[in-house]
């Protein structure tokens, strides 16, 4: 581990006991983090501006929850870049390797309508469906994904609306989703507050972390990525072997879909 | 970021539609645009297998997918009408992508259509028979399994030039989308 934490704001650290647990911080205004992969810290750093109170000088119980946060939140941000580089470079090989062209995981005569369906779009090539076949399928794939971060940090194993509603929020290129989505999932998300109840091994400090939504900000992952509030999730490392050869027979337009 | 922005109209109408569509329940089966079944296998395709997932996710994922073609396709169309085009292109949707900052969607779909060329190019779509499929359909034993309606909807939205050409292949009727392509191929 980092010989010492991260210096990053801890809302309600600061102002709770470390065994009570403490209120939403809505005292405080949203803060900027680092994005990617986090920043090596050099022993002996001094703490960021925007941090109300030094470390150094939080009681030794403080610092320890404090310390205990921070590094379960650099594991959890470490783990989920991870998984998504690993789910775009098996991506980028699964399509390399590609030779069938005529079996796709969605019909491209659906893709197809969808793409016609605003009267501004003219005439489109032939090639076209095919593509977005492909790209629309990558971007269910990595939209589920992300979204099953957010299950994991729950510690749930359904995949629900409000895991969807936390990944459009953290990821900056989901932007034009977010009028898709129910604003009572919003406000869930937005809240940041806690499903289920406190892990024992991370303790109360963890809880107080909000989530943020940094708008226009860029990094390495394509996005922000906020996670740590519960306890240690199952990390599921992704990497199901690709089927080539997915069946996707096609159905007719009216034929009405039970799941 | 500017793409976004520009998009804000647009989402709402998509708002509307999907309201009228469905009738008020978001994602409805009975009137979705992208068929369930096959959204819920890509969906499980990245879930670890004991995994399970709520009815109204699978209902809130496929509307993320229509926005998400409505969105970047609409880009590309814009594009292709800057530069008096009358057909969008694949390279109009790859420069969107990077436009609206899909930047990692670029690099694999570039070489999807590559790959699709070349797949065109070697006569996939006429000379090589595929293995038959568990249900064949009746129509076209061993190829693309186009239904009636999805040929009949093709023949409806395909632009009157190709249909020459579709008069000119006309035994391998299953082939017809493939075999449109083929001809645009430079």
């Amino acid at each position: 581990m980092e010989p010492s934490s991260q210096p990053q704001p801890v809302m309600g650290v600061a102002t709770g006991g470390s065994q009570a647990y403490p209120p939403p911080a809505a005292a405080y205004p949203p803060q900027a983090m680092v994005p990617g992969a986090p920043a090596v810290v050099p022993p002996g750093s001094q703490p960021s501006a925007p941090f109300p109170t030094n470390p150094a000088q939080l009681s030794a119980q403080h610092q320890l929850v404090y310390q205990q946060a921070q590094q379960f939140h650099q594991q959890l941000q470490q783990q989920q870049q991870q998984q998504l580089r690993e789910f775009w470079a098996n991506q980028m090989e699964e399509i390399e390797q590609t030779t069938d062209f005529k079996n796709h995981s969605l019909p491209l005569a659906r893709i197809k309508k969808i793409m016609k369906a605003d009267e501004d779009v003219r005439m489109i090539s032939a090639e076209a469906p095919v593509v977005f076949a492909k790209a629309c399928e990558v971007f269910i794939l990595e939209l589920t994904l992300r979204s099953w971060m957010h299950t994991e940090e729950n510690k749930r194993r359904t995949l629900q609306k409000n895991d969807i509603a936390a990944a459009i929020t953290r990821t900056d290129i989901y932007d034009f989703l977010v009028d898709i989505v129910p604003r009572d999932e919003m406000k869930e998300e937005g809240l940041g507050l806690p499903r289920v109840g406190l892990p024992p091994n991370v303790g109360g400090a963890a809880d107080t972390y909000p989530y943020y939504y940094v708008p226009a900000q860029q990094g390495p992952g394509s996005g922000m990525m906020y996670g740590g509030q519960q306890g240690h999730p199952v990390t599921y490392v992704w990497q199901q072997p690709q089927e080539q050869q997915e069946e996707a027979p096609e159905e007719q337009h009216s034929l009405p879909e039970s799941s | 970021m500017a793409g976004n922005k520009k998009r804000g109209g647009r989402n709402m109408d998509q708002v509307k539609k999907a309201a009228v569509r469905s009738d008020g329940v978001g994602g409805s089966a009975t009137n979705a645009e992208l068929p369930m079944a096959n959204l819920v296998r890509l969906i499980k395709k990245v879930l670890p297998g004991k995994a399970k997932i709520g009815g109204a996710a699978k209902g809130l994922t496929h509307d993320c997918a229509v926005e998400f073609v409505g969105f970047v396709g609409d880009e590309a169309s814009e594009k292709a009408k800057a530069e008096h085009r009358r057909t969008v292109a694949p390279e109009d949707y790859l420069g969107s992508f990077g436009d609206l900052g899909f930047d990692r969607y670029v690099d694999p779909m570039d070489a999807y259509i590559h790959g699709y060329r070349e797949f065109e190019r070697a006569g996939g779509n006429r000379r090589v028979a595929p293995p038959p499929p568990a249900a064949a359909t009746p129509l076209t034993p061993g190829g693309p399994t186009f239904t009636d309606a999805e040929l009949q909807f093709l023949r409806s939205v395909i632009p009157s030039r190709s249909d020459d050409e579709y008069s000119g292949s006309s035994p391998a009727i299953g082939g017809y989308g493939y075999g449109y392509g083929y001809g645009k191929n430079m």
